[in-house]
């Protein structure tokens, strides 16, 4: 145990020292910003965009539809969050996972590394709680971000901040499942293109290409947090195809379950809801278990 | 020119051996494959949709309101262009990435320079390698994507139609090459692969997929599923009459889009394909006279890149990593 907390601590601090990290953690942070501020721009305009047309309505002697955005909650202006978690918290989830598993080998230490009394356990778990612990950190740093920024918007009540931290810790456990994707074929994979190429591939097949399967979504489609309507319910064949691809579209989960923690989607059944979240944590187990297999089959006289 | 032939050739080559090749050619063909099928089959529900309706509506003495769902075939390739916007990139920064990795890893750069050989001339031959393999892809998804649409979902090209898809590999071609040119200055430039990698697609995400998020959603019309100004029966005429209200939000919008190269180039593939209504029936002149700039934002990216490229490979110390 000892060991696997002296390895984590040393991979918190390779991680903090690399400026490929720092940059995507910019990026993070500065879209993190600047969501609470665009959200709330469009939440206003649109606001007014509907006064400009039920005006025109009743000049035209038609009654207005009521808004559909009366009762828009607060956390709505958040709602753009989501899907720069699936973007660039994806990516760099699969670079800390990616860099935590390419660290030993490019500096040329393994042999080193395990000719000290460290076991592969002790290894992989090191190596999982030094991930997990960056992740953590990240998600609190935005979720700082957007308390304050939304804080200085709108007014947020207890229930608004409880549910901002659970949606920044529910999207840790989503993120978690990439960041050990990249760890895996780190380990695995001799070449160090192919070895981030796979986690990427993966991702791009869990972010557009199972969502224009399950929900018949044009791949930029999926980058809308208001998703447009679909046309499945009216076609027995895309019903079909979202039958069997739909429990595994896991971005959409994800989507899903961000959007009732914030308070948008209030309507969601709660049997898919449960879904929903038993879903994402069998992701992240799933790719937790394929790190251990990688840690296993890792040749440790190899590299 | 003969040396830029032969390192293009040998570039070709070491794609071909990386198994990249296949693995591309798959994961495009199957992306295509995808888009085409989902969008076929989206379509043909929106016809039986307004079929039913229309009976229903015959049934209780109604007159049916707009016309039937219309075939354009090309709008079936939707998907395949944001794939390629997407995946295409990728491509481009992992080739761009591979051809200098290459040359690193094996430490051969100083080894070419010390031969009869020039910098333009390597330049040049790991370009016409790359175009080359980048072409050839593009040429199968083209094919894939014409023999989609004929069998599975029932549609004749005209020769315009065809035209226009050549166009739009053309195009294609032109975006992917940009982001190859954008990965390999940037391998060239850092001294870690890794590093330059990460960067290259962190510059990816910005432009690709962050920008052209932002101006989609700060579009008023999608703020509500299915679309604001549907939901309270607007026209698009209406619907102008109100936005002319916000012109410097819509300018601001527009303004962040064209920030990124890839909604340029989107802008370019989707008016080619009719995916915009207006230019559905349109001719191939005209299209390209009103995306002239479009046209031009993407070949400027693509020619920057080229040109950063050759100065950084001019740059005496370039050779210290060799």
């Amino acid at each position: 145990m000892k060991n696997s907390v002296t390895i984590a601590r040393h991979e918190i601090q390779s991680l903090f020292r690399e400026r490929t990290f720092i940059l995507l953690l910019a990026v993070f942070a500065a879209m993190t910003l600047a969501s609470a501020y665009i959200g709330w721009s469009s939440q206003h305009t649109i606001d007014q965009v509907y006064i400009a047309a039920a005006e025109q309505m009743r000049q035209s002697g038609k009654v207005a539809p009521p808004s559909p955005f009366a009762d828009y909650p607060h956390l709505a202006l958040l709602k753009n969050m989501m899907i720069y978690i699936t973007l660039i918290g994806g990516l760099l989830a699969i670079s800390t996972g990616y860099a935590a598993g390419m660290r030993e080998r490019k500096a040329g230490v393994v042999k080193l590394l395990f000719s000290r009394p460290v076991g592969k356990e002790e290894f992989l778990l090191g190596k999982l709680l030094g991930i997990a612990f960056v992740l953590a950190a990240v998600m609190f740093l935005d979720a700082a971000i957007s308390l304050v920024s939304s804080a200085a918007l709108v007014s947020l009540n207890v229930q608004d901040i409880i549910r901002l931290f659970s949606f920044y810790g529910f999207s840790w456990v989503y993120l978690l499942g990439f960041a050990l994707l990249g760890f895996s074929s780190a380990l695995v994979k001799d070449d160090e293109v192919v070895a981030l190429l796979i986690p990427i591939i993966f991702w791009v097949a869990i972010t557009f290409v199972l969502p224009e399967l399950a929900s018949a979504l044009y791949p930029t489609g999926s980058l809308n947090p208001t998703l447009p309507q679909t046309d499945i319910l009216q076609s027995p064949t895309l019903q079909t195809i979202h039958g069997a691809v739909y429990p595994f579209s896991i971005s959409e989960h994800y989507k899903e379950t961000a959007a009732t923690i914030l308070n948008i989607n209030a309507d969601a059944p709660v049997h898919s809801g449960i879904l929903n979240i038993v879903t994402t944590f069998c992701w992240m187990l799933l790719c937790l278990a394929g790190s251990s297999i990688a840690v296993r089959s890792f040749d440790k006289t190899r590299w | 020119m003969n040396n830029s032939l032969i390192i293009g050739r040998k570039e070709f080559k070491d794609i071909l051996h990386s198994g990249l090749f296949l693995t591309v050619l798959q994961l495009l063909l199957a992306l295509t494959a995808t888009s085409v099928i989902v969008s076929s089959l989206v379509f043909k529900s929106q016809v039986s949709s307004y079929q039913s309706s229309f009976h229903i509506l015959k049934e209780l003495g109604k007159q049916p309101g707009g016309p039937e769902p219309q075939l354009f075939p090309l709008n079936l390739l939707r998907g395949a262009v944001d794939y390629l916007e997407i995946a295409g990139a990728i491509l481009g920064i992992l080739l761009g990435s591979l051809t200098i990795a290459r040359e690193k890893n094996t430490q051969t750069l100083k080894l070419i320079l010390t031969r009869p050989v020039s910098r333009k001339d390597l330049l040049f031959g790991k370009m016409l390698g790359n175009a080359t393999f980048i072409g050839i892809v593009l040429v199968f998804v083209g094919l894939f994507a014409f023999l989609s649409l004929v069998f599975v979902a029932g549609a004749v090209l005209a020769l315009t139609e065809l035209i226009k898809l050549l166009l739009v590999l053309v195009i294609s071609w032109i975006y992917i090459m940009a982001f190859f040119s954008l990965a390999a200055f940037l391998s060239l430039g850092m001294r870690t692969l890794s590093n330059a990698l990460i960067l290259a697609f962190t510059i990816w995400l910005v432009f690709v997929l962050i920008l052209p998020q932002i101006g989609d959603t700060m579009d008023p019309d999608n703020q509500v599923p299915g679309g604001f100004f549907n939901s309270i029966h607007f026209n698009k005429e209406q619907e102008k009459q109100v936005l002319a209200r916000f012109g410097s939000y819509e300018n601001a919008r527009n303004f962040i889009e064209e920030l990124s190269v890839t909604k340029h180039y989107e802008r370019t593939a989707f008016a080619l394909f009719g995916i915009k209504p207006e230019f559905n029936g349109m001719q191939v002149p005209d299209i390209l006279g009103q995306k002239w700039f479009d046209i031009l934002v993407t070949v400027l990216f693509f020619a920057t890149g080229t040109f950063a490229n050759y100065s950084i490979l001019n740059k005496k110390d370039i050779l210290v990593w060799d």
